[in-house]
């Protein structure tokens, strides 16, 4: 359980990242969910013993993580959201480095190493240069070095930020795969990747959390409170106005244009629900602009 | 075009808010401005432009620093100019910037433009630095001759500016190739070594093409300015060679920017790198996951083995780089020219034995340069390469303790630097071999890699640091190389404390003494700094940057966090080692030495000659008889000299005071001189008063008692006079000299005014009858009684006969008497011993038993010289001669009565060709008639008189015994010596009658030797025969050189007076040239028709000339057809040239090939290219 009460911090040029955050994050996998810029990467660096708060505690099974870092350290692995490996170097080497910094020694290293490989598909890659990888096969070693020394605590930042459907779906498959009784945090602005993953998840944006709880729970608030209909461009324009629309997405040359009303609009059908539905909803609130153009 | 400026815009934008570039803009007008000021760097580099002798703004002078700090536009070429071009690959904005519709050509010439619009600047602030130093006030106004704008011009426009350009596009079109920053850095290490290799291989003859192979211009300026007098080198601007090596170069750097203008290509390449081979090894079946449960372990063995892997992980990215095998070549390349170095013969000296002991001081500063730029390279590289890398976020997230970081980059760097240092060891020890070599010394090799290596090691603690601290790699490599030169400079501003300076001072390594007295100190500096580096490397540990900090405290509060007890004891255990180390060398080096800066042993110099100079005209009566003992205690260090001297007042008047001069570096316990009262001391003099004038030829007894003590080490280069194997002292530093000596005052005209001491004084005129009749500081011979002591296990030597030889009390003695004048000689180490005799003389040569193959060269030569001299000159005047040797800390050869000091360095450890003979033994032979027999007055020419005539000497034993064909290459060399150190003449050049300097030795042999080529040895010789046997032997007063040419104009005819006058008495220029010839066939013979243009000049003391009528003997010598340049001539005759264009026509007995005049340069010309021509 990872307890994180009133964390707040301010950049330089009063830029404000976290606002009094507060969260509780049991075992399983928690998504984080906002836009760029909302205060995700700065809490998760936050979590991940990097960067120190203005104020507030981070609390993880008893430990003090501002406090007791190398405790912290030990349980935790980490896939920030910009990483790469020393140039020239193949997985194999350099998840033998990561292995040794995360305390596995000896033989077991070249075991547990190998066995990383298998799991995240690089075995028939791993003599070859990280430089020359795919985005997908990048974000694979990332979490194969994530997984070093059965962290019971795992940050991923933005992970599929970059990768193609197929990519993120086979990385989608092998964080599922991750136990369920450690904490894991996923970090995204891809709704679709909470979507699949997380049994909690919680939205932020302009440096506070703004709703956690269950997707599926999240989901039926909207339930008969949410109405759809697909128009021509200009029409949609009309809506904007007169409706407090969520979100308008081009499909086939037309937008569907979604909105968020107690009663039905005029010629608008029911629409079920999604997580991002949720989101854009939440945004929409806390009067955060999601329009597209 | 447009695109072209908005990338320009751009770059310059990006640099106009660097540190960097406002950092490099500031170092470059200081580090110009103290060097200007000679407060600086200080590279000597360019033998002609002697600085030292002028004007600090004398036109070569300004050109020349300007040149030499111009290689410092390397840093702003790679830092600025090329990581324009690699910026983009190292960050992502490449894929984005490289999909944009730009043009490449307008992209890289943008890049480069932008770049070098900033190196430019900077260099021009350096030009501006060196002007301000000279015209601001502050300056000494006597060290400046007239301002002229017109060197500054040239410094800016034909140096600073043209080198930046040069440099940039290079580093920047080798980056742009590479698409990496690590080749405009191995075109950085690489350029500057250009000028200095290429110096080393400069011969007699200039550097000929080597001009046009340094990029900078060095040698080309050389080249230029060989020969000029000092009125040409402070008002000319050089030209010829020098603009076509600039044209050569911009050319070059021209071509490679437009090969990088027309190949680059936006791609971002993703090629294999040769080094990365992929290796493409079988790919391996699959594993069965093992589903192992692996758990972390930490503690000690856990931070070992991380240590261990990330150790691997930078040793793996140096080692993986191809700038370090540059590195590696660098080093290897300097180490065999260091060794070539010490195989070269130079002129008049056979190459030395490659001796590990000449090699391992290389490792020091012979590497600085390479290893500096290494060391700034790669921990630039090493610290901020995780953050490059973006792997520091997952690894700051790990486990590790704070300290691996820089651990590891700290022993990376080392493990580099002892890789870089072995592969010099191996390059000495495989060029040892390869020439035949085999006392192999490798303890010796590994103790000078850590002796003289860690003046390279220590500098890896604080690079990495300065990183650690900077966030900019390149701001932090300019802090360290900044820092760097400013520790290198402060000796220049007079802080000399060892207990500051970041660098332990150089010293030799004895192949006779070991490390010697250097041990105790060099090894206390050591332990000192190590300390340091322990507190340092802590530092580095508490403020290794981890994770992100947004404001100081952060950072604060993280290196607070890492204080542990731990930190703690090892912070606190270093800083009492480096108090307490400190404490000791402050001992040492303040308490039971006196601490002295350079400055104050001018002072020191000064004080002398304010406090005594009055008494310089003071009478002294002369010895008569000496008896002394001089006990060595060679493990302490120490030597006791105690003795009386008998003297007697010649000087025909009565003297009332008595100047005693002494060693500054003396204890003097008790010195009496007879009944006269001491009455004023100090500064390394002492005036006694006597209370009744000692009468003309009254008597007089003096009693002394001195102690020579070196307690602990001092701060100032340690006196190696007394050493613990190998102590040579001369007569004043074990008994009191009485007189005023001249030769203890300051000769640097800059250190004069300093010190507001008047211009030194000059020797007076060779036609001065009053200074003529002056004899101080003259010795007669006297009768001298010494019995020397030494350890057990060494010998004690000294000048005259030995009586007895016995052992007390554990120690040896020697008793020697003898009748000679007191040029007084001791010494003591633990010598092997050659007899031999020749013309009934003993001849002994005291040795270390390592040294005994040249002592066999040495002994054949003292033996032939013996004989030569003997039978030439006249008598020998004692009855025995030895050689002793000591180590190589001075690099003096004195000779005495019957005995010459003779320095290790100088030819015990020569490697002599068989059948040749040793020069300087032959030298100091010849002084036992030269020196020895004939003194000469002290006035204009006094040391043609010693040091010419003993030159001449032993050039003509090397004619008697090796043949004529080895005395051509040396004439060669003394010619070129005499013109290099004519251009060095600042006052004015005399001729050889009147020679004060360098000249004696190179122009005075030569003419001798002219002479005798010219008249035939027989009637030379017979000539100084008859001028020993009248002026020889005998009291003063002695004569001069007027006296010398008098006897050889009697043996010369008539026709040959006014070369005599040439010779010595002018100062003459021959300009001799074939401007034509033609052979045909006559009979089975050739006839050759040469036309020969020729003149001479005669010139003034400033170097003006004139023309005057010529008539002189030159050879005329034909070679044959397919004969190479040594080869024996087919005609070789004199021929009397006179001025103007002339015709020669004589006969060969084969097709001749080439004709030349003076072809051995027996007649100084200073073009010597045109007196040959080919058919």
């Amino acid at each position: 359980m990872l307890t994180i009460s009133g964390l707040s911090k301010t950049y330089a040029g009063n830029v404000r990242a976290l606002d009094a955050v507060s969260l509780e994050i049991p075992a399983g996998m928690f998504g984080l969910l906002g836009p760029n810029g909302a205060g995700k990467s700065t809490l998760m660096r936050t979590i991940a013993t990097l960067q120190a708060p203005d104020e507030g505690s981070i609390e993880f099974d008893g430990i003090d993580v501002l406090r007791d870092k190398t405790r912290v350290r030990q349980r935790l692995g980490y896939l920030p959201q910009e990483f790469g490996a020393y140039p020239r170097t193949s997985p194999q080497v350099m998840l033998d480095h990561f292995a040794a910094l995360k305390g596995i020694h000896g033989r077991e290293r070249k075991v547990l190493v190998a066995d990383l490989l298998v799991r995240t598909n690089l075995w028939d890659v791993r003599h070859r240069s990280i430089d020359k990888f795919s985005g997908g096969m990048r974000q694979r070693f990332g979490v194969a070095q994530a997984l070093i020394g059965n962290p019971s605590l795992i940050i991923v930042d933005e992970p599929t930020a970059g990768l193609d459907p197929v990519e993120r779906r086979r990385f989608q498959n092998l964080l599922s795969e991750v136990g369920e009784d450690i904490v894991v945090i996923l970090s995204t602005h891809i709704v679709d990747d909470v979507a699949a993953l997380c049994p909690r998840v919680a939205i932020m944006a302009a440096a506070r959390i703004l709703r956690v709880g269950e997707p599926r729970k999240l989901m039926s608030e909207l339930d008969g409170r949410l109405w759809s209909k697909t128009v021509d461009k200009p029409e949609a324009e009309r809506l904007r106005a007169a409706f407090r629309v969520i979100s308008t997405r081009i499909a086939a040359g037309r937008t569907e244009v979604r909105v968020l009303a107690d009663t039905q609009p005029q010629g608008m059908q029911t629409a079920a629900p999604t997580l991002e539905d949720v989101y854009f909803a939440t945004l929409l609130e806390h009067g955060i602009d999601t329009s597209a153009e | 075009m447009r695109a072209f400026l908005e990338i320009f815009r751009f770059e310059c934008r990006m640099q106009v808010k660097s540190p960097l570039y406002i950092a490099v803009t500031v170092l470059f007008f200081l580090v110009h401005f103290l060097t200007a000021r000679k407060l600086g760097i200080n590279i000597g580099i360019g033998a002609s432009a002697d600085a030292a002798r002028l004007d600090l703004n004398a036109a070569v002078a300004i050109i020349q620093n300007e040149l030499v700090l111009s290689l410092f536009a390397i840093f702003p070429a790679v830092a600025i100019v090329a990581a324009a071009i690699t910026r983009d690959h190292e960050r992502i904005t490449a894929e984005l910037l490289f999909v944009r519709p730009i043009r490449e050509p307008s992209y890289v010439l943008g890049r480069f433009a932008g770049g070098l619009v900033f190196a430019l600047i900077a260099s021009l602030a350096g030009v501006l630095g060196g002007l301000v130093a000279l015209t601001a006030p502050g300056v000494d106004p006597a060290s400046l001759g007239p301002f002229a704008a017109a060197p500054w011009w040239f410094a800016l426009g034909a140096v600073a500016l043209p080198n930046t350009a040069i440099v940039a596009a290079l580093a920047f079109s080798a980056a742009a190739a590479a698409r990496s920053i690590a080749a405009a850095f191995c075109v950085a290490i690489v350029l500057p070594l250009v000028p200095l290799i290429a110096q080393a291989r400069i011969g007699p003859d200039g550097p000929g093409w080597l001009a046009f192979a340094d990029p900078f211009g060095l040698l080309a300026i050389v080249d230029v300015t060989r020969f000029w007098t000092g009125a040409e080198l402070a008002t000319e601007l050089p030209g010829g060679v020098l603009w076509a090596n600039r044209a050569l170069w911009l050319g070059v750097a021209a071509a490679a920017l437009l090969a990088t203008l027309a190949r680059y290509r936006f791609v971002v390449q993703r090629t294999k790198s040769r080094l990365w081979r992929g290796r493409a090894r079988s790919a391996g079946r699959e594993p069965a996951l093992s589903g192992a449960h692996v758990a972390p372990r930490f503690g000690p063995p856990g931070t070992f083995a991380q240590l261990a892997s990330q150790l691997r992980m930078d040793l793996r990215a140096i080692l993986r780089s191809p700038p370090f095998y540059v590195v590696i070549a660098v080093v290897v390349l300097g180490c065999a020219q260091h060794f070539d170095s010490q195989r070269i013969d130079v002129l008049l000296r056979a190459p030395s034995e490659p001796l590990t002991s000449l090699m391992i001081g290389f490792l020091d500063i012979g590497l600085a340069f390479q290893l500096l730029l290494f060391i700034a390279y790669y921990a630039g590289m090493l610290v901020h390469r995780e953050r490059d890398a973006r792997v520091a976020e997952i690894a700051e997230a790990s486990p590790v303790s704070s300290a691996i970081g820089s651990l590891s980059k700290i022993g990376a760097l080392w493990v580099a630097l002892t890789l870089l240092l072995g592969a010099g060891i191996l390059t000495f020890i495989a060029l040892q071999a390869a020439s035949g070599y085999t006392r192999f010394e490798f303890g010796l090799y590994l103790k000078g890699m850590i002796v003289y290596g860690f003046n390279h090691y220590m500098l890896v603690v604080p690079a990495v640091l300065i990183h650690l601290l900077l966030p900019n790699r390149w701001l932090g490599t300019l802090v360290f190389l900044a820092a760097f030169a400013a520790t290198m400079s402060l000796v220049a501003f007079g802080f000399q404390d060892l207990l500051y300076t970041f660098r332990l001072p150089f010293f030799l390594h004895s192949d006779m003494n070991g490390f010697g007295h250097f041990a105790v100190r060099h090894a206390s500096l050591m332990a000192y700094w190590a300390a340091f580096l322990v507190l340092a490397t802590v530092a580095a540990y508490l403020l290794a940057p981890r994770g992100y900090y947004d404001r100081l405290a952060h950072r604060l509060a993280d290196a607070r966090s890492r204080v542990t007890r731990a930190t703690m004891v090892v912070a606190g255990g270093a800083a009492l080692a480096f108090a307490a180390l400190g404490a000791w060398i402050f001992y040492n080096t303040h308490v039971l030495n006196e601490y002295v800066t350079s400055r104050d042993l001018e002072a020191h110099a000064a004080d002398y000659e304010k406090k005594y100079r009055r008494y310089a005209e003071l009478r002294a009566p002369w010895p008569t008889g000496v008896d002394l003992s001089v006990d060595f205690f060679p493990a302490e260090r120490r030597v006791e000299s105690r003795g009386t001297v008998q003297l007697v007042n010649l000087s025909g008047g009565a003297i009332d005071e008595v100047l005693v001069t002494l060693n500054p570096e003396l204890a003097v316990n008790t010195l009496e001189l007879g009944a006269a009262e001491l009455v004023e001391e100090g500064a390394g003099g002492r005036l006694y008063r006597f209370a009744e004038p000692l009468k003309a030829g009254a008597t007089l007894t003096a009693t002394w008692d001195f102690s020579w003590r070196n307690d602990g080490f001092a701060n100032s280069m340690p006196n190696g006079a007394v050493a613990a194997n190998g102590t040579y002292l001369d007569g004043p530093t074990v008994m009191p000299m009485l007189g005023y000596d001249a030769e203890r005052e300051l000769n640097d005209a800059a250190a004069r005014r300093r010190q507001g001491l008047p211009p030194a004084a000059r020797l007076p005129d060779l036609d001065d009858p009053e200074a003529r009749r002056d004899t101080r500081f003259r010795f007669l011979p006297a009768d001298v009684h010494a019995v020397l002591s030494t350890s057990e296990e060494q010998t004690a030597v000294a000048a005259g006969s030995l009586q007895r030889e016995w052992r007390e009390g554990g120690r040896r003695y020697f008793e020697y008497r003898g009748r000679y004048a007191v040029g007084l000689a001791f010494a003591s180490a633990r010598y092997g011993v050659a007899r031999d005799s020749a013309n009934g003389i003993a001849i002994e040569i005291f040795h270390d038993p390592k040294h005994a193959p040249a002592v066999a060269t040495m002994m054949d030569t003292v033996k032939r010289g013996l004989d030569y001299y003997v039978r030439k000159f006249g008598p020998y005047p004692f009855d025995s001669f030895r050689i002793f040797e000591y180590p190589r800390y001075s690099t003096l050869v004195d000779a005495r009565a019957g005995v010459i000091a003779y320095n290790e360095g100088a030819g015990f450890i020569s490697q002599f060709r068989d059948g040749e003979i040793d020069f300087v033994t032959a030298h100091e032979l010849a002084h036992m008639w030269w020196g020895a027999q004939v003194r000469s007055a002290i006035l204009q020419g006094r040391l043609v008189l010693n040091e010419t005539l003993s030159s001449y000497s032993a050039l003509m034993l090397i004619e008697h015994v090796q043949g004529k064909a080895e005395v051509y290459p040396l004439l060669a060399a003394l010619r070129s010596g005499y013109l290099d150190e004519r251009s060095r003449e600042r006052i004015e050049e005399l001729p050889v009658v009147r020679a004060e300097t360098g000249l004696v030795s190179t122009k005075g042999v030569h003419a001798m030797y002219v002479l005798r080529d010219v008249l035939g040895a027989d009637r030379v010789n017979l000539a100084l025969r008859r001028f020993i046997e009248k002026y020889g032997n005998r009291p003063p007063p002695d004569p001069t050189t007027r006296e010398l040419v008098a006897e050889l104009r009697a043996v010369a005819g008539e026709e040959h007076q006014a070369l005599i006058s040439a010779l010595f008495e002018r100062i003459t220029f021959y300009d001799v040239a074939v401007t034509g010839a033609e052979s045909r066939a006559a009979g089975d013979e050739y006839e050759l028709s040469i036309e020969i243009a020729a003149r001479q000049l005669d010139a003034d003391g400033a170097g003006v000339e004139t023309e005057v009528r010529l008539s002189a003997p030159f050879d005329v010598a034909v070679f044959a057809a397919g004969a190479d340049e040594t080869a024996e001539p087919i005609y070789l005759e004199k021929h009397r040239l006179t001025s103007g264009t002339q015709r020669i026509v004589v006969r060969v007995p084969a097709l001749p090939a080439r004709v030349a005049v003076d072809p051995y340069g027996k007649m100084i010309d200073r073009k010597m290219e045109d007196n040959v021509r080919t058919l």
